[in-house]
């Protein structure tokens, strides 16, 4: 080992301490502030329910509300639980894990993203449904689900340039920690 | 009760120099030295949280380091360098004899293991540098995840190999 450590120069510590205090509580500010937006939104759709049953709305309306309900407490729940994991990456775990989650976090299609999926079709059902937005079906379809599927092919092109390198790296030191009975740990 | 800032000066006033250190294995140049030293105390502020005392400190900080050092140089994995200099403390204990020791401060053979040691793998490396850094067979695993067997048999694997490879001589796996 180079025992040149006497010449790194020293973090300034009180700068980079209030940085990450203040990134912690951007954190915890945008977190909150999604979550109360999240949340007063859904209970403005409560509301707006609980009239349109009272005010002998078509039912088909109340149903399309209900849809736009729903899928915003997924896209709530969805942010509250996973926003963080992506955002942090725990790096006390022993290596194994790290790397076994790492790999599992850059995968593009997970279990979790048929709740994302679940919550976009409940957007469209809320907007077809919901005829007093005024919007055509069809054309419903073609934009709303048109933007969908670009969106998804977007988030692949980039999930292929971004994130596939570094969970193949992920992948291929996983199996390198676990194949122990091989000899491909060295590079001859 | 210590709030988050106080455990976390704490920790680095423990734990500063073993970490200069692991970031010394993986970056011959100061700046990225220094660069890899903030990311790990970037990276221990956000793990904090989640110190519940289930692995030693020891454990937890080594854990860290390494695994910001497999992360830090992103897809570039495979140029992780290991830098070692004949004054690394238990740098005989790679070889297992102590007849080579005075060989290894040679100039020439030193550069040789240098060498070799960057021929390794990445995982390899972090290996053999929690080993340089004296730490028990028991405490490696528990940093890499894997058995403490499954330690032995590669690290053996890994003395094996550079006393082959520094030594001319052949050596017959296990």
């Amino acid at each position: 080992m180079t025992m040149n450590n006497e010449q790194v120069e020293p973090v300034n510590l009180d700068k980079l301490i209030s940085n990450l205090k203040k990134e912690d509580e951007q954190y915890a500010g945008l977190s909150k502030r999604m979550q109360y937006l999240y949340w007063i939104m859904s209970l403005i759709f409560i509301f707006v329910i609980v009239i349109q049953i009272f005010g002998k709305v078509h039912v088909v309306y109340i149903i399309g509300n209900i849809c736009f309900l729903f899928a915003m407490l997924i896209f709530g729940l969805l942010f509250k639980y996973y926003y963080r994991e992506y955002k942090y990456v725990d790096y006390s775990q022993p290596t194994l894990v790290m790397l076994k989650k790492a790999a599992y976090r850059y995968k593009p299609f997970q279990l979790k993203t048929l709740w994302a999926v679940l919550s976009l079709l409940l957007v469209d059902a809320g907007l077809s449904l919901n005829t007093s937005l005024g919007f055509n079906f069809i054309w419903i379809q073609v934009f709303y689900l048109g933007i969908v599927v670009l969106s998804a092919i977007i988030g692949l092109l980039i999930w292929r340039a971004r994130y596939k390198p570094v969970r193949d790296a992920a992948l291929s030191l996983i199996r390198e920690i676990d194949g122990e009975n091989n000899d491909r740990g060295f590079k001859h | 009760m210590l709030d988050k800032e106080e455990k976390f000066n704490q920790i680095l006033a423990e734990n500063k120099d073993r970490i200069k250190r692991i970031c010394g294995y993986y970056n011959s140049n100061v700046n990225d030295q220094k660069d890899m030293y903030q990311e790990v105390l970037v990276n221990i502020w956000n793990s904090l949280d989640n110190f519940r005392g289930d692995s030693s400190m020891n454990t937890w900080i080594y854990r860290i380091a390494v695994n910001t050092a497999l992360r830090y140089t992103g897809n570039a994995y495979k140029h992780m360098k290991l830098i070692v200099n004949a004054d690394t403390q238990n740098l005989s204990t790679v070889l297992d004899d102590e007849n080579y020791e005075d060989k290894l401060v040679m100039e020439k053979q030193l550069s040789g293991l240098q060498n070799e040691l960057n021929l390794l793998s990445v995982i390899d490396k972090a290996l053999i540098s929690l080993m340089l850094e004296g730490l028990s067979m028991k405490e490696i695993a528990d940093i890499i995840g894997i058995t403490e067997s499954n330690v032995k048999v590669k690290i053996h694997r890994i003395k094996t190999h550079l006393k082959t490879k520094l030594t001319g001589q052949r050596y017959d796996n296990e």
